[in-house]
């Protein structure tokens, strides 16, 4: 009797011990980070439409498979609940580090905040989020809105050169960090030059045919107009259709920021005098390597900061060569 | 409780159970307000810790909130085009462009500006580098004395963790001249956005007004005294509730908090301070180091639980107030009948048989008043029946001795000594002699009861009278066991029998007659048999010879019928016993006399 007593016993302990075995065998592979092929990074971005984001989505995906490493790439078509859901699905599977470009600046932050609680590094891609909401980020890789405003500044002085002239502003959707400071760094930098004259702000919301229709009203109430600067080359393509119905080529001159084959290709054509830019390539396979050493561990500093640059129809040719 | 209504005698039951139920009740009532405060007390200080725990969670996460909203303008410098220029162009020294180096200052400070005056916890933003402060926006003056802010800890540790924003304070800063209230500092580093390169520490000084503000609100007014102590056990900040008011200031108590809470992290205690005790909570926050700490006078936790201790035994009072009554009320009516009975009883036992109790239920008390009727009723018929019989027997005894004085047979007897006495006949001595023993053994000085040899010693004698008187008409045998001599009977109850036969039996006869008498024992019982041979009596007389209601219009003789002697015998002895008849037609009579084996000792029989 005894003897049965004991054997069960030893039995159940060894079932138990097993099964404990066994569980353990499932939780998420976690620490072997030196040989990096169990590095698993959550990449959400805010939308599979823009061709900019396109662009950088390429490079991760390149650079995640040269470190070889998982990246679970998301897109969140702009809508702010599908990105909160994208950032806790990655939080549940506790991955080893978050890049994402939010679809707005300010959604993210309860998100953000269970990431950071859960000890995920987050990478802030592209957009920055706002003041409050950097502070549970560990890193933001992107370009400094003010210093491309101050850039297409210089673009503009250059076309004007000394006489100056007539410039109207096509903005963002109001409220972005974009809209506030490729306006406000914009003007700050032109009052060195009262030769130019702002004389028009039209809003476009990001939008081609909204930019379009504002490029018309502000053309056609102020014919001396000479360059209208946009928020962003998709705008500035919009204000170009309108500058080329109202047969003003020539006469008129638009810029933009930010690249695309499109875009390019209308600074090689003269349609787009030219655009600022920050390089995708910088922004995708740097964020694919600063989740990385975030991963292992290495403290990030706060900006890693998009190299700006200027391309017109003079460096067009050397730009398209550089970077491919 | 109106207990001496009633005395112990009347009521006893009633007042027993009473007295018992009502102090199980008082005694189950006092076990449950004990055990009742114990565990409420129990709870409620458990409740009260977990509550404050939750308290301190909250508050400790709406500082951190607060917090993290101060540090986004530390952490904004990070981003801030115009103040990243303005820092790189003082770090390149002379050779920057000044106008830009203004605009820059002019741009880059204007968040600073915008939360100095907008906000009405920063006081102070500095910008530090290496060396020398770089830029300030403060409500005191900087005083710019040369003083080496590296080594105090809030540059120092920003430099060590330049993710970190370092909380240190309460302090005020000698570099600050007016500032006299002690700020909170947080300061991180600022670097580069080009290279990560270090730019400076930011130092953003904040009063206690948002910290107070969330501390009272999410604090509450609930009599206890709250703390915030910084990392070193120093305290930031502190809100009276108590109605004891601790003294945070004090350092024994501080000191004293401290030891505590570097014991014990995560569960309430009690603690003793100052003669009084408190629950100590305390809630650690990572972020900044700090421990809030809530102290809760316990006097304050239990107080409402007095308030319903109190309510609960005044209405448990109450409640056993009523509750007697009702059982008092209850008592009454369950006793009630039973009461009655008792008092039905007693008057049946001292004067009146006849009184009934009242059946009033069918409970219990009405089964029993119903027996209690149900014996009365019976003794009632005992006592009927006792004297019933008592007359009987002295009416049967009266008639037994009437016969035995029967003016006809003394007469005729008397006629006979007579006769003899004038012929000279020498048998005149016996006959007068048995006359005189038939009538002392009849007389038996008054006693009902004699031995077996005295009555067949009296029917001998009454054989002696007859045979001389009805000479040659009859012979006679007597025969009587040893044994059965002493035995009790009753007297006259052979004698009529006898004669019985001598009258219906042997005078009809043509011949002469026998009679003949045994008495023995059988069976336990004493069997006396008259035998004669006499005219005998048919069957239908013989069965109702004995019946009561029969009457025999041939009764001859003595007068006293054998039923005297039967209904005599059963009414002493009991129905088992008495006479039996056996007649043949012509040929005789045989009469059994059945009595008990008793023995008699001065006129009473024994056993």
């Amino acid at each position: 009797m005894n003897k049965k007593w004991i054997k069960t016993g030893v039995l159940l302990t060894f079932f138990i011990l097993s099964g404990c075995q066994k569980a353990k065998d499932f939780s998420p592979p976690k620490e072997t980070e030196e040989t990096k092929t169990d590095i698993v990074i959550g990449a959400t971005l805010a939308s599979r439409d823009s061709p900019y984001l396109q662009t950088i989505s390429e490079y991760m995906v390149a650079k995640a498979e040269e470190e070889n490493i998982t990246l679970m790439l998301e897109y969140a078509d702009w809508d702010a609940e599908v990105q909160t859901q994208q950032l806790n699905e990655f939080r549940r599977r506790q991955v080893d580090a978050v890049i994402f470009c939010p679809v707005n600046t300010k959604a993210m932050q309860m998100p953000l905040k269970k990431l950071k609680e859960a000890q995920i590094p987050v990478i802030n891609l592209n957009m920055r989020v706002d003041a409050v909401s950097s502070v549970y980020v560990d890193t933001y890789i992107g370009a400094s809105n003010s210093q491309e405003a101050s850039m297409a500044a210089e673009m503009v002085i250059e076309i004007f050169g000394a006489d100056g002239g007539q410039i109207g502003i096509i903005e963002g959707a109001p409220g972005s960090d974009a809209q506030i400071y490729r306006t406000q760094t914009f003007v700050e930098q032109l009052t060195a030059h009262p030769e130019i004259e702002i004389v028009a702000l039209g809003k476009g919301g990001w939008d081609r045919e909204k930019a379009r229709l504002a490029a018309w009203d502000m053309l056609t109430k102020y014919p001396k107009l000479q360059v209208i600067y946009c928020h962003d080359s998709d705008m500035a393509m919009g204000a170009i259709t309108a500058v080329e119905d109202l047969n003003l080529q020539g006469r008129v001159q638009v810029i933009g920021i930010s690249e695309s084959e499109e875009y390019i290709q209308a600074v090689q054509e003269g349609r787009l005098y030219g655009f600022v830019t920050q390089p995708p390539e910088y922004e995708g396979i740097t964020s694919i390597e600063k989740a990385v050493d975030a991963a292992g561990g290495m403290t990030l500093r706060a900006w890693y900061k998009s190299p700006i640059q200027i391309v017109t129809g003079e460096n067009v040719e050397l730009f398209i060569r550089s970077s491919r | 409780m109106g207990k001496k209504k009633f005395s112990w005698k009347d009521t006893g039951i009633k007042n027993k159970a009473f007295l018992k139920v009502g102090i199980l009740i008082i005694a189950m009532f006092l076990v449950m307000v004990a055990a009742f405060a114990v565990i409420f007390q129990k709870s409620t200080i458990q409740e009260q810790g977990e509550y404050t725990r939750k308290r301190l969670k909250n508050t400790s996460e709406y500082l951190d909130t607060y917090l993290n909203e101060v540090s986004a303008i530390a952490n904004e410098t990070n981003y801030d085009y115009y103040l990243q220029n303005y820092l790189m162009n003082v770090k390149e020294g002379e050779g920057s462009n000044i106008i830009m180096k203004i605009q820059n200052y002019e741009m880059g400070t204007k968040i600073f500006s915008y939360a100095i005056n907008n906000r009405t916890d920063v006081s102070s933003i500095l910008v530090f580098g290496k060396k020398e402060v770089l830029l300030y926006k403060s409500l005191y003056s900087y005083r710019n004395a040369a003083v080496d802010y590296r080594g105090y800890p809030w540059y120092k540790d920003a430099v060590e963790n330049p993710q970190k924003t370092i909380v240190t304070g309460p302090q005020s800063h000698v570099f600050l001249s007016g500032n006299t209230e002690k700020t909170l500092s947080l300061s991180k580093v600022i670097s580069s956005s080009e290279d990560g390169s270090f730019l400076g520490v930011i130092l953003i000084d904040i009063n206690l007004n948002q910290i107070a503000e969330i501390c009272t609100s999410s604090y509450g007014n609930d009599g206890s005294a709250f703390a915030i102590l910084n990392q070193e056990g120093e305290l930031v900040y502190s809100l009276q509730q108590a109605d004891e008011i601790l003294d945070f200031q004090n350092g024994d108590i501080l000191e004293k908090l401290d030891q505590y809470i570097s014991g014990n992290n995560s569960q309430e205690t009690m603690i003793r301070l100052l003669d009084n005790r408190y629950q100590l909570c305390v809630k650690h926050m990572e972020d900044t180091g700090w421990n809030l700490v809530s102290l809760m006078p316990r006097s304050t936790i239990l107080k409402s639980i007095n308030n319903t201790i109190k309510f609960i035994v005044f209405f448990g009072t109450m409640l056993v107030i009523v509750v007697c009554l009702a059982l008092n009320s209850i008592l009454t009516q369950v006793i009630k009948p039973i009461t009655l009975l008792k008092n039905k009883m007693d008057v049946a036992e001292t004067s009146n048989l006849k009184v009934r109790a009242e059946v009033i239920s069918q409970d219990e008390v009405g089964m029993l008043s119903q027996s209690y009727n149900n014996m009365m009723d019976r003794i009632e018929n005992l006592m009927d029946q006792v004297v019933k019989e008592q007359e009987s027997k002295r009416k049967f005894e009266l008639e037994a001795l009437q016969a035995q004085i029967n003016p006809h047979f003394l007469y005729n007897t008397l006629d006979s000594i007579i006769w003899m006495a004038e012929s000279k006949d020498n048998k005149v001595v016996q006959m007068t002699e048995a006359l005189a023993k038939l009538f002392r053994i009849a007389l038996n000085k008054g006693n009902e009861f004699i031995t077996l040899e005295n009555e067949i010693e009296h029917v001998r004698n009454y054989l002696i009278i007859q045979s001389m008187r009805y000479r040659n008409k009859f012979d006679y045998e007597i025969t009587v066991d040893e044994a059965v001599k002493k035995c009790c009977t009753i007297k006259l109850i052979i004698q009529p029998i006898v004669e019985n036969s001598i009258y219906h039996g042997i005078k009809w006869k043509k011949t002469k007659g026998n009679i003949k008498i045994k008495a023995c024992k059988n069976d336990g019982k004493v069997w006396i048999e008259v035998i004669d041979d006499g005219a005998g009596m048919s069957p239908e007389v013989c069965r109702t010879i004995l019946q009561a209601d029969v009457k025999r219009e041939d009764i001859t003789g003595s007068g006293v019928g054998v039923r005297n002697v039967n209904a005599r015998i059963k009414l002493y002895f009991g129905e088992a016993y008495g006479l039996q008849f056996e007649s043949w037609e012509g040929k005789g009579t045989k009469v059994t006399i059945c009595i008990p084996d008793l023995s008699v000792k001065g006129g009473v029989p024994i056993e």
